[in-house]
């Protein structure tokens, strides 16, 4: 229906009125003919109906033949529109202009999606595509899709699978990351073997050993750098000789408790910026990069801070365009100061301490105890403390333990 | 002479090429000129395989078919469209009878 109307707009057409004696006989004569017509209705002398404008002029004989009239009430179609503005050539011209801009504008990357992504930024990924020249801006043309896949995913070996799409001036750069850690046996490049040592100092609560030697156990004091599971496993005999040792990568959870430091220094002057109320818009509109902005807008405040909104212009959900509507308010701020009272200063550091807290617990460690205290210093405070906690010590270092640099000589004497 | 007779019959008894028709399963509208009428609702009426329009009214259409007339009754009826090979009727229908 909307195709059709469509079409019949395109080609043009005319609304006539049908008077006389044998009307129905004008009708039956352009079913005959094949004329189409549509929304006919009856009027007091006869009928009303669309007809499309080619085939208006086949009813010279039948109007003849019926003893009929038409009357033209109405033009419609952009044939006829045509003709009306036939002498505004320099709109022809704009509307000429309009269309191969548009055109060469649906020829360029205009919008950029990244989905699936967790670890790697989105920042990273726009910088990736803009050192593979597949960036905003870029000739749709030019950019192979394929093997950007294949250059994205040598890039980022953490990526298991990446799907790069091209959709009208759209790019979607679909991806999943390997969320899991590396397998314990996988092989480090250029590393014979790797030992686990600690990263601080701290008392070790558990150890589960799935690969490489343990040296030590649970209630040990361990202090940082120290080896806790060697990735140097000696075979013994029978006699409890060495009879062979074998460097694997060491593999182990091990939790200690350890006691981390806690600073944290607080002005004795609190300076809060409140907005006053008073709040300017403006709007602006960029194209490409040059910016379109109202030239009588002024903030004659002397601080505040800025909110923008900006919408990019589309034509449909894959047609994107380098037009940018931007919506910026400026709010004022007035600065004040004051000295702070204990309370507030007690607040401060409650609310510094909470976040540390939950900063560390978002990395995997259970807090057990804290001890925290407030003193001043001159016109400052500084909190500070320990906090004992329980977690993960562990971390991986290439392998240390004594005599393998023996066995590291033997293989590259062997390589060589 | 003899479609007169058979529109006068009390029963109804097919006549020879009916049946042919009938029980080869053949499209009756191409073999016997029958006209098709597809319904929506009450809402609009398409017609395929009439021969004209013998009045038209905001409240009732009258449509010349090969075997007799149809008679389409409502309000606000209008020709949608209008062509060699169908009419679509929109409106309010409320009958729509067969005069032989």
């Amino acid at each position: 229906m909307l195709f059709s109307s469509f079409w019949n707009y395109m080609r043009g057409y005319v609304k006539v009125e049908l008077t006389g004696a044998a009307t129905e006989r004008f009708l039956t004569l352009c079913r005959k003919r094949q004329i189409a017509l549509w929304n006919l209705t009856p009027e007091a002398c006869g009928y009303s109906f669309c007809v499309a404008k080619a085939d208006f002029f086949l009813f010279a004989p039948l109007v003849r033949k019926s003893r009929t009239r038409v009357r033209v009430v109405k033009r419609c179609g952009v044939p006829f529109l045509a003709h009306r503005y036939r002498k505004r050539k320099i709109f022809l011209c704009g509307l000429i202009l309009f269309g191969v801009v548009l055109y060469e504008l649906s020829c360029f990357l205009w919008h950029i999606e990244i989905r699936g992504n967790s670890y790697l930024s989105e920042e990273v990924i726009l910088d990736f595509l803009s050192e593979e020249n597949a960036s905003f801006g870029q000739r749709l043309g030019a950019i192979d899709c394929e093997s950007l896949e294949e250059t994205f995913r040598n890039a980022y070996p953490e990526v298991i699978w990446v799907s790069i799409q091209l959709y009208g001036t759209k790019m979607t750069v679909e991806l999943q990351e390997n969320l899991l850690l590396p397998a314990a046996n996988e092989p480090l490049p250029d590393v014979l073997y790797t030992d686990l040592v600690a990263s601080c100092d701290g008392v070790i609560t558990d150890i589960i050993t799935r690969s490489g030697t343990p040296l030590v156990k649970a209630g040990d004091e361990v202090s940082a750098g120290q080896i806790l599971v060697s990735g140097c496993i000696s075979i013994l005999d029978d006699e409890e000789q060495l009879k062979e040792t074998m460097y694997v990568r060491a593999d182990a959870d091990i939790t200690a408790e350890m006691i981390l430091p806690y600073v944290d220094y607080i002005s004795g002057e609190i300076v809060q910026d409140v907005r006053t109320g008073q709040e300017k818009t403006t709007r602006s509109l960029t194209f490409l990069e040059q910016e379109l902005f109202d030239p009588f807008f002024q903030t004659s405040y002397e601080l505040y801070e800025v909110y923008a909104d900006t919408v990019q212009a589309r034509l449909s959900s894959n047609f994107y365009l380098p037009v940018f509507y931007t919506k910026k308010t400026y709010y004022e701020l007035q600065r004040t100061s004051h000295i702070a009272t204990a309370d507030e200063i007690r607040a401060i550091a409650a609310k510094n301490l909470g976040k540390h807290l939950a900063d560390l617990e978002e990395k995997g460690v259970q807090i057990t105890e804290k001890h925290v205290m407030i003193e001043k210093m001159d016109s400052d405070y500084i909190a500070q403390g320990s906090i004992t906690v329980r977690g993960t010590i562990a971390i991986e270092a290439n392998g240390k333990t004594e005599g393998t640099d023996d066995i590291l000589d033997d293989t590259q004497a062997r390589g060589a | 002479m003899r479609k007169n007779k058979r529109n006068h019959r009390l029963s109804y008894e097919p006549t020879l090429r009916e049946s042919v028709v009938d029980h080869l399963d053949l499209p009756k509208d191409l073999m016997l000129g029958d006209s098709i009428l597809k319904i929506a609702g009450n809402r609009e009426i398409y017609i395929t395989n009439y021969l004209g329009i013998l009045g038209y009214e905001r409240e009732s259409i009258l449509l010349q078919a090969k075997h007799g007339r149809i008679h389409i009754a409502g309000t606000y009826l209008v020709i949608a469209s209008y062509s060699g090979d169908e009419m679509k009727i929109q409106g309010c229908v409320q009958t729509i009878s067969f005069e032989m």
